[in-house]
């Protein structure tokens, strides 16, 4: 984590390849926490994309007070959320879900297609269940495992606010994903399925 | 991080965790996110600077020879290639030349037009619907009827892609996705699936401009760099 600051410093002081550096060694969490935030994978890396321009454009101003990994926390969320607003102004279709995590594991292959893609939808479905504020401070705090003073910052909410929305929603993605995994053992088997390719994007267009 | 810090945070629920977790970006794909952040910061900087003599004045003449070169470029690809579609019937490879003027007018400022501009070579790429749509004894390589939306100006500003979305679904209406054979400046032929195209800038720099259509029927607006080939947001 210093070296995260010491590095967001060099590139507050316009050093490229500091910047190049931070930026590749924290792609992965902006995207994380991009992914779980929306529910398409392509929304999330639209928003992924647009958190990076954010810090590119705005590390100048880091002047380490903060940490740098709450600062790019908050920059994530708020582009994360800025592309969940973007897309309700856009018409939706029914079931889009289902048709998008069906498109992206048809081409996969492999044996266990449909069970893959049941757990992505399970995820998907019981955290796009949760209303937006207890969807993020969970991912802030189980995904991102930052702490609730952090949190608070990242959110700019008070940690007793930051408590009760983690603790709330807790409950209700324990409560939909053990409605959706009724016939699982193991509610928690996604983590299974990493490198999956529905987590990758073609380039065409 | 802590788990149990002194205020009393409530540890980490791993099992939430391992159900959350994401798989890492694969390596092309993280590159390209982080060289467009890197040139979208390098356009803050070299922006303000373009009016700050002596050297930015050759930058910005560079920057105009540069994108005239372009436009020729589109011009001579285009023609080798084949045209573009204009209507909504199939047309055939050779198309006439006189697409050139207007191409080679084009410049960043340019502000959005009639869906007129043949600019780059988009070909119909296998025998998909273009092909099968061709009439009967013609070449072998066709155009669609896919919407070209022409010549969409400067794309750096904010709202550019609400802009863009707001010219296609028009354009788009009840129109069928198709893969393309693209070439675009230097970049290497690649194969997309859009239901219109056109063209831009962004800093200065042509970009061509892709829609796709969502599965949930929403329009997927994206920018390939002339110079960098890369993709490029629009704001």
């Amino acid at each position: 984590m210093a070296e995260d600051d010491a590095l967001a410093r060099r590139a507050a002081q316009g050093d490229r390849r500091a910047l190049e550096e931070l930026l590749a060694e924290h792609t992965d969490r902006v995207h994380a926490v991009c992914r779980r935030v929306l529910a398409d994978p392509e929304d999330a890396l639209d928003a992924t994309q647009e958190a990076l321009i954010a810090i590119a454009r705005g590390i100048g101003g880091f002047d380490g007070r903060a940490r740098f990994t709450t600062w790019l926390y908050r920059v994530a969320t708020n582009a994360a959320l800025d592309e969940a607003r973007r897309k309700q102004r856009r018409p939706r279709a029914v079931e889009a879900i289902d048709e998008r995590a069906t498109s992206a594991f048809r081409s996969s292959g492999g044996a266990a297609i449909d069970e893959r893609v049941s757990t992505r939808l399970d995820v998907d479905a019981a955290l796009g269940s949760l209303p937006e504020e207890f969807r993020v401070a969970v991912v802030l705090r189980d995904l991102a495992d930052l702490d609730y003073a952090e949190i608070a910052e990242v959110l700019d909410i008070p940690a007793g606010t930051v408590r009760s929305r983690i603790s709330r929603g807790r409950a209700l993605l324990h409560e939909a994903l053990g409605a959706t995994h009724a016939d699982a053992d193991d509610p928690t088997r996604e983590s299974g399925n990493r490198g999956e390719t529905d987590e990758r994007r073609s380039n065409d267009g | 991080m802590a788990e149990d810090d002194p205020m009393g945070d409530e540890p980490r629920d791993e099992a939430l965790a391992r159900a959350l977790d994401v798989a890492p970006l694969d390596e092309l794909t993280r590159r390209r996110l982080v060289g467009a952040a890197l040139a979208a910061r390098q356009e803050t900087t070299i922006t303000p600077a373009i009016d700050a003599p002596p050297v930015p004045r050759g930058n910005r003449r560079a920057r105009i020879l540069g994108i005239a070169a372009a436009a020729v470029a589109f011009v001579v690809l285009g023609v080798a290639a084949l045209a573009l579609p204009r209507d909504d019937t199939t047309q055939v490879a050779g198309r006439p030349t006189e697409a050139s003027g207007p191409l080679a007018a084009a410049d960043a400022s340019a502000a959005p037009s009639a869906p007129d501009a043949g600019t780059s070579s988009r070909t119909a790429q296998d025998g998909g619907t273009a092909a099968s749509a061709a009439p009967s004894g013609a070449s072998e390589q066709v155009t669609a009827a896919l919407p070209d939306l022409g010549r969409l100006g400067d794309l750096s500003a904010a709202g550019s892609r609400e802009r863009v979305v707001a010219a296609a679904e028009p354009a788009v209406e009840g129109t069928t996705p198709q893969r393309w054979a693209f070439t675009f400046q230097t970049c290497p032929p690649r194969t997309l699936t859009v239901v219109a195209t056109g063209l831009g800038s962004i800093g200065g720099d042509p970009v061509f401009v892709t829609v796709a259509r969502r599965d949930d029927g929403t329009l997927r607006v994206r920018a390939i760099d002339g110079t960098t080939c890369e993709l490029r947001p629009l704001p």
